[in-house]
């Protein structure tokens, strides 16, 4: 690899991995995989890095995203525990409620999560989401929709709390 | 209201992340493994053209009694068709655990014809691994390696529909392995055998597979810097390998593979080692 090309790739990395790592968490919760995630994606863009250079950034969040989904499309094999155990909210305060939609978050599959992720964590309009995961903006609508009424399921406690899903799309 | 919860939610679980140490260089150097992998896939693709040129006749001539062996794609299939040990019960099995519907021949198009179908396909070599064992699987067209557990199963990452073969003796590529006569190595490198629960690797599989002439008679594998392993040798082939957890320890077992080959008397006859 030439000299200019690894050179742009270090300062590419070192500038954006504190924020893709952030990413790789919430998309995986847990920090190894987060890791392991982000290297992942950070090596196919290398691979790629001649055709990806304009806005490397785009190209390893897609990767991230294709790549956890596979995943976990492939660890559902042969994974068939219990979902993790929701914390019930208490009454007292919003701390209990942050803490069980944390937990509920995690519960769900990564497609519905990653979606949640780009529309709030990542702030990204519909159009650029679909694009991302490679889907229509109607099934990004459909899946943001499923996505909260599977939190209702998940965090009973939450429902008064949350707007109807009409108002999502 | 919803979007508020929701992103403060996702906030709070980003900001669990703690940075990476390095994380450009440690990008870089998966980049460049992967990049010494794919040069490897060519190159043993030239491996096996050279040994389908010289080692397929030498081992074939004394069976075919002094008749010349076919020259040309006909040749060396005929000729591997004849050093493919018969069918069995046990092979069968194998092919049936590690064969989910005819494998994919990359670069191949057109509907499967002999030797493409999982049914001709023959156990060709099996090496005991831990809570299991790796097999090395062969047709007259094609080759792979596939692992398999102490129940018969093989492992999630082989259950796919339509598992990838690799021809024989096709696809471009220099050749870094320095081939003998005695030991041509055709399969090697490792795979992912399992997931965990988040998605993230759970363990991998090692392997090398190859052709060895009967002056062979014992062929060691070592992955890093891991004890050698004595490799199973069943007729004309060769299977070693073994099944490591993620982690440092596999992550150093990728990075280079030895193979030595003795004879009779106990002599080095063969020794490579990768990456050169």
């Amino acid at each position: 690899m030439r000299r200019e090309a690894r050179e742009s790739i270090t300062a590419f990395i070192e500038a954006r991995s504190t924020s893709l790592i952030r990413t790789a968490y919430a998309l995986t919760g847990d920090q190894h995989a987060a890791e392991d995630l982000l290297q992942s994606a950070l090596t196919k863009t290398i691979l790629r890095w001649r055709h990806v250079r304009d806005n490397p950034e785009a190209y390893v969040r897609r990767a991230m995203y294709n790549e956890q989904v596979s995943r976990w499309r492939r660890a559902r094999e042969q994974t068939t525990g219990d979902p993790p155990e929701i914390a019930v909210r208490d009454e007292s305060g919003d701390v209990d409620l942050r803490l069980s939609l944390e937990s509920a978050l995690l519960c769900l599959p990564p497609r519905k999560r990653a979606v949640l992720v780009l529309r709030y964590l990542e702030d990204l309009p519909e159009v650029e989401v679909a694009e991302i995961l490679g889907c229509s903006v109607g099934t990004v609508r459909s899946q943001t929709h499923k996505a909260i009424a599977r939190l209702r399921e998940l965090v009973p406690g939450l429902t008064a709390d949350l707007a109807p899903i009409e108002e999502l799309s | 209201m919803t979007n508020d919860l929701v992103e403060d939610a996702l906030s709070q679980l980003a900001n669990r992340a703690r940075p990476v140490d390095d994380m450009a260089g440690r990008a870089l150097r998966s980049a460049a493994r992967c990049r010494v992998r794919r040069r490897v896939t060519a190159s043993t693709a030239l491996v096996v053209a050279t040994a389908a040129a010289i080692a397929v006749p030498v081992m074939v001539l004394p069976a075919v009694d002094g008749e010349k062996v076919q020259a040309g794609p006909s040749g060396v299939q005929g000729g591997l068709d004849k050093v493919l040990p018969p069918d069995s019960a046990v092979s069968r099995a194998a092919v049936r655990a590690c064969m989910n519907g005819d494998p994919t021949f990359p670069g191949l198009t057109g509907p499967p014809t002999e030797g493409h179908r999982a049914r001709d396909f023959r156990l060709l070599a099996t090496h005991p691994v831990k809570d299991g064992r790796l097999v090395f699987l062969g047709s007259s067209k094609g080759y792979r390696t596939c692992l398999i557990d102490k129940d018969g199963k093989a492992s999630p990452a082989n259950r796919q529909r339509r598992q990838i073969a690799h021809l024989w003796g096709t696809g471009p590529g220099r050749d870094p392995w320095a081939p003998d006569a005695s030991v041509v190595p055709l399969d090697t490198g490792g795979n992912v055998t399992a997931y965990g629960p988040g998605g993230h690797v759970k363990s991998y599989e090692f392997h090398a597979a190859g052709r060895v002439t009967p002056e062979a008679t014992k062929i060691t594998v070592r992955f890093g810097k891991e004890p050698p392993i004595t490799a199973t040798i069943s007729g004309s082939w060769f299977l070693a390998g073994t099944v490591s957890p993620a982690g440092t320890k596999a992550r150093a077992m990728q990075q280079s593979m030895e193979i030595k080959a003795y004879d009779a008397n106990g002599t080095v006859i063969f020794e490579t080692t990768h990456p050169t």
